[in-house]
Formats: structure tokens, sequence, C-alpha cells
């Protein structure tokens, strides 16, 4: 057994964490808290500056070719720092090119999905395809050698920044739902397109929806085989890393809180036994989501894909998340609703503001009901109840 | 990061596993009851070995947790948690192996010499090892045997626990292991051993209710179809198993660290104890509900890992007083230094 991450990965932290403290300013957090939108251009192009946007990429790739250690470091400490890094986060999508796209499409947008110039948002989900996301509706047409698409898209997050929606699309109704998809990168300024924002309860505070009337879309901008999707989007899953984090700020917040004393009062909150026993208990709960969370690198790591494994993870750090954080904003008092823009906010504003952003942990990247589902059939052995 | 056992450790476990599989099947757990101790059992044990594990150099808390885990999954009558907790002790304090050929066990609250009479409510195995180890004021002291063995309260867990004396002429031999602040660290930290051992027993059992419960959701027929295909059910194991599977990494990481990381140790344990606590009662309590009356009814398993999962961690009293515990080591507060003889 051995626990630590490794001497190389411990060294990246210290280097990850240096360049954040740098760049994540005070007032590049105000401005993402306050657009909604979790991406800031200039730290985008500074991560790609140090070559960190490609961090894990192969290095034939222009990546540097990091372990999964490393890049979990990176993430850990990116999330530390509450770095807006929805951009970042894109680079999956360029991951999928790299495996399925054509030659053209490699040469053409891998080095400027580095650079820090081009971000690619997910379109998959509909209006009436959302957890069975097979169902998607929106079709795209042959017509010579483009295809005409139509419909529209939902939770489409950072298209309003993004050069590029990866867009999910029914090619054919004649066959079974999953064999009917074709996926398509969709550029963002074609004629048709048009985004709204959804305003969101947390962060991201923004998302949008996508709306395609007649665009038309080369074919040289398909991804994978005509109706092919589905194993396209299979790809793109298996780059998805469980980003989900547990309570972590929000307990050190709570607890730099709890460990000063305010006036009137003869004794600070962290004296208090109901307080320290409801502190421990989100601290168990972070402990627990961590090491599932570790399990999953350590799989992946091995060469393996940690599919129910990575279900397990981010089933329990999201439900923890939405316990721990709502417990601690409970511990706040009356005071506990104030939010960040508050100057007297307890705990600046961080717990009630960790508490908005968990209502969404349960449900993107797959639900806990789907997740439990996995769980379920492919770790207990229990019947399939989908189609 | 390493998830594995080293050979070493996985020998152990595989070993401890075949012989109860063997030796510990559940009729012999039924019929060591209302006592829960298998003399004969204990017997098999000690001679292939395991009895000497505590004190072995090539295991660790590591390997005993795995060894546990398994024990725990079979409610295993006898009281290897508390005779390895103590066994460790012992050598840690003398520098010397006990011998031993009958369980030691360790009292796992401190007894204050100027107030009370030795007695201590209750000691895991109390009622089944002849020799103790305990922190008495600031003595850590191995006593016994006792001119009798004391009998077993009737309890939940069918576990044999008993009150102890540790000091006077009912107590038995008494040597001194160690005094003052040595005393107490050493002491402290064979509980904290003892809530990782007693951790991974909880997993164990934990994971064993489970798949009692997946194999009878997926026998059990009711409107035509297999319970274990509606989602109600199948919701609830999902979080059950999720649960099992954090507990054996935290179970494994608190091992770990009381070698490699003896800062962190501490709180680890704490938690491991409460984790596993919480996610035992969590899957004995589904594996109940989802065995439907069955398992309410004696004649079924479950109701023997439903008892033990709720009893065996009162042994160290009610377990939210372990929260406290844990702040205490996350979070210490100044206090004042406890007075010679205040435990």
């Amino acid at each position: 057994m051995d626990f630590t991450l490794g001497d190389r990965s411990e060294a990246f932290r210290v280097e990850v964490r240096e360049f954040l403290a740098e760049h994540v300013t005070p007032q590049v957090l105000a401005r993402t808290h306050a657009t909604g939108t979790v991406h800031d251009w200039d730290l985008h192009r500074a991560l790609a500056a140090k070559g960190w946007l490609g961090a894990g990429w192969p290095v034939e790739y222009g990546g540097q070719g990091r372990d999964p250690w490393e890049m979990r470091v990176f993430v850990e400490e990116c999330a530390a720092a509450d770095a807006p890094t929805d951009g970042l986060s894109m680079t999956m999508v360029a991951n999928t090119l790299r495996v399925v796209g054509t030659e053209a499409q490699k040469l053409d947008i891998l080095p400027r999905v580095l650079a820090g110039e081009v971000l690619i948002s997910l379109g998959y989900s509909e209006p009436g395809a959302g957890s069975d996301v097979a169902a998607a509706a929106t079709t795209a047409t042959r017509d010579g050698d483009d295809w005409v698409v139509d419909g529209e898209k939902v939770f489409t997050s950072m298209a309003h920044e993004a050069q590029y929606v990866f867009l999910l699309t029914r090619t054919n109704h004649e066959v079974a739902k999953h064999r009917g998809l074709t996926m398509f990168l969709v550029p963002t300024d074609a004629p048709g397109l048009r985004v709204e924002p959804m305003w969101t309860l947390g962060a991201p505070g923004r998302t949008n929806r996508t709306f395609y009337d007649g665009v038309r879309v080369p074919d040289a901008l398909r991804v994978g085989e005509i109706d092919g999707g589905w194993a396209v989007m299979n790809v793109a899953l298996t780059f998805e890393r469980g980003g989900t984090m547990a309570a972590v700020r929000a307990l050190d917040a709570t607890v730099s809180w709890a460990s000063r004393l305010r006036d009137a009062q003869t004794r600070a909150p962290i004296e208090d036994p109901d307080v320290r026993r409801r502190l421990a208990r989100v601290a168990i709960d972070n402990e627990l989501a961590r090491l599932l969370s570790l399990r999953t690198t350590w799989v992946a790591a091995k060469g393996g894909l940690p599919g129910v494994e990575g279900s397990m993870a981010k089933l329990a750090a999201s439900e923890s998340v939405q316990r721990s954080t709502a417990d601690l904003m409970d511990l706040l008092g009356a005071d506990g609703v104030l939010d960040e823009s508050e100057a007297d906010a307890p705990a600046g504003g961080a717990v009630e503001y960790a508490w908005r952003k968990a209502a969404v942990a349960t449900l993107y990247g797959g639900s806990s009901e789907i997740m439990r589902g996995i769980i379920a059939e492919r770790h207990l052995g229990l019947p399939r109840t989908r189609s | 990061m390493d998830l594995e056992l080293s050979a070493a450790e996985e020998t152990a476990r595989a070993s401890i596993a075949t012989l109860l599989d063997e030796h510990s099947p559940v009729a012999v757990v039924r019929a060591a009851e209302p006592l829960g101790f298998d003399p004969v059992l204990w017997d098999v044990l000690f001679v292939a070995g395991v009895g000497d594990w505590g004190t072995s150099h090539s295991l660790g808390l590591v390997g005993l947790a795995a060894a546990m885990r398994e024990a725990g999954a079979r409610l295993t009558p006898v009281p290897l948690a508390e005779h390895w907790a103590a066994t460790r002790l012992v050598a840690a304090a003398e520098g010397a192996d006990i011998l031993a050929a009958d369980p030691v066990t360790l009292v796992l609250t401190p007894t204050d010499a100027g107030s009370d009479a030795g007695r201590t409510r209750l000691v895991p195995a109390g009622a089944v090892a002849p020799l103790a180890v305990a922190l008495d004021g600031n003595e850590l002291v191995l006593v016994g045997p006792p001119e009798a063995l004391p009998s077993s309260p009737h309890n939940t867990a069918s576990s044999p626990i008993a009150d102890r004396v540790i000091r006077g002429p009912e107590a038995g031999t008494r040597v001194v292991l160690a005094t003052g602040a040595d005393a107490r660290e050493l002491h402290a930290n064979a509980v904290d051993e003892w809530r990782v051992l007693n951790a991974a027993a909880l997993a164990g059992l934990g994971r064993r209710a489970l798949e009692l419960a997946v194999a009878y959701v997926l026998d059990r027929h009711q409107f035509g179809v297999a319970i274990g295909s509606f989602q109600a059910v199948q919701h609830r194991l999902a979080d059950v198993v999720t649960a099992l599977d954090a507990v054996d990494l935290l179970v494994d990481e608190a091992g770990w660290a009381a070698a490699a990381e003896p800062p962190r140790a501490p709180a680890l344990a704490v938690m491991a104890f409460v984790a596993a606590t919480e996610a035992a009662r969590a899957s004995t309590a589904a594996s109940l509900q989802l065995h439907g009356g069955y398992g309410y009814t004696l004649e079924r398993d479950v109701q023997l890992y439903y008892r033990r999962a709720k009893g065996w961690p009162l042994a160290l009293g009610d377990p939210a007083a372990q929260l406290d515990a844990l702040a205490d080591r996350l979070w210490p507060r100044a206090r004042p230094v406890p007075t010679t003889g205040a435990g």
C-alpha cells in the first residue's frame, strides 16, 4: 500500500500552486463570479504559454506527456484555487479529436486548442434528451458536400466564448436510436446558429441554449463515421475525468470562520461541541470522496478504464458536497445567507457560494440516478432497467 | 500510490480466508451464541500461527486489517482484533513478544488509579481473555489471569464482553509495562490500532451483508420480476456498495499511515472507525429491509449481521463521541495538562 502521489507529482503541485497564486487574482475571481463565465482568456493563454493546456497529451501531439498523477494534482490545485477552468476542461473534446479526428482536423484544430485560441463547447443535451442523450432530435441532413443542421441544444456551456460546438445530431431515423447519431464540429459563427444565455443558481452562473436554423456544416467537420456518433461520444466520455470535488474549500473557510471570536462572543464557535462534531463529519466525508477519486486515478494510471470506479467517485463526491455545504452554511447561522457581495458575509461568502454551486454537482456529467443505475448493473450485477 | 496488498499481506489474507471458510461457517457462529467465542476455533487459528500475527514483522496494520476483513465477513467468534492490538502493545512496550496460548485483550478505557476500584465496564473479550493490557492511571499494565473469568452479560451482538478488575487480589498477576507519558502514548496508539482493526471487521461484515442482499433480490420475485430489477432497490444498494468501497480505502489508508505517516494516523484511525460503523449499519439495515419480513426472523442470517453492526462499535461508547475525538485530533484545543494519575 502507498497513499502518496509521488515526488514528481508533489513537485508539480508546487509549480502549479505558484502559477495559480500569481494568475488567479481576486480580480479574476470577482469577474468570473460576477459574469457567471468560469473562464478567463488571459489565464487561459497563460496556461497555454506554460504548455499546460496539453499537460496530459502525448508529446507527439504537442503535449507534455504528464502522467495521471500529475494531472490529478493539477486538477486538485485548480479546484483549491477556485481557478476558472471551464475552458481548460474543454480540451477533453480536443483529446477526442486526437483519437477519432481526420488528419486535416487534427492539423487545423489541435494546435489552436493548445495555443489557447480555440474552445470547443459540448452540444449533447436537448430539451427532450438529457440523461437519455441518445434520444437527440437535432437533425443533420446531407446536402452535397455539406450537412444542414436544424434543432435546439440546452446546457451548451461556454458556447458564448467557444469557436466550435461539438454537436450530437441525428442523421438516421430508420435505426435504433444509438445507431443513427453523428458528431460534428460546428463553428459558432456559422449563419443560423444563435446562442442565448440560461442563467443558473451558482457556478457556472451562465450556460446557454443554442439554436440551429439551417446551419450549413461542411462534411470535413464531421467527426467519426456517419451514424457513428455514439462511438465518438464514448471516446469523449473516457476523457471526462471526475472533476467533482468534496467540500474542501468550504470546510477550510468554515473552520477559519469558527476559529475567530466575534462581537459579544465569549468563545469561538469551534469551541462548541456541536460545531466540532459537524465539522468532523464533513472532514470524514471529504476524505472518503478523495479516496474514491484517487482510486479512479490509480486505475487509469495502471492503464485501465475506471468506469464503475468513476461512477462511484462521482456519486460519492457530488452527494457529499451537497450535504456538507448545506450543513456548513447552517453552522454559520443567520449570517449564512449573506453572499460574497456583502463585505461582512461569514467566511467571505465562500460557503454560500459553494452551497449554490453544489446543487448542480449531482446533475452534470451523469446524474446521481444514472450513476446508481450504472453501479447497480455493472458492479452488483442487478438487472438492467433502461434501454 | 499503490492500493494492492504486498505478497506477504495477501498470503496472510488468503490463508485466513481459507481457514475460516473451513472452520468458521455460519453454523459455528450460531453455535457459539450467546457467548460469541468458540475455543476450538481459537485453538485451530492459534495452531496455524494466526495468534502471533500481531507481532509479525511482515504484516503490520495493513495486513492485519486485511485479515480482519475476512474475519468480520464471517462474524468469526474469536477476539482477533483485541488480541492483535494487545500483543502489539506488549511488544512495543517490552520489546518482546508475549507468550500466550489464550486470547489477550485490551482494556479500551483508561482507569483512574485514584478514584475507582480498578473495575472496568464491559471490556471486549473480557469474558474469554485471561490476560488483559490496561492503562491504570499512570501505568500501562499486563494483568491476569484472574481466579475465574467473569461471565458475559447477554448482549445485542453476542460479544464476549465482561467487566474486568485490573487491580487488587482479584486481578491476578500485574506487570507494569510502562509509566507516565510513555504509558499513555502506547495505550492511545493501541486503541487507535484497535479502531482500525474493528473498522476492517465492520467493513467485512458490511460487505457480506450486502452480498446476502444482492443474492436475495436476484432470487426473490414479486409482481412477476426479480425485486432486484426495481430502481428503489438498486439505488439503495448502489449507495451501500459505494460507501463500503470508500470505507475499504479509508481503512487501508489508516493502516498504511500508522507506519508511513504517523502524524496523520490518529485522525485517520478515528475516521475509519466512524465511517466503517456507519457503512456497516447502513448495509445491514438495507439488507434486512430488502429481505422483507424474512429479514426480521432468526432463521435468516442477516439478523446475525444486523445485531453485530450495532453492537461492535458500542465497545467504545456512543459513536457520536468519536466525532469529538476526531475534532480534537484535527483541531486541537488548548487544554489543561492532566495531573499525575488523571489518565
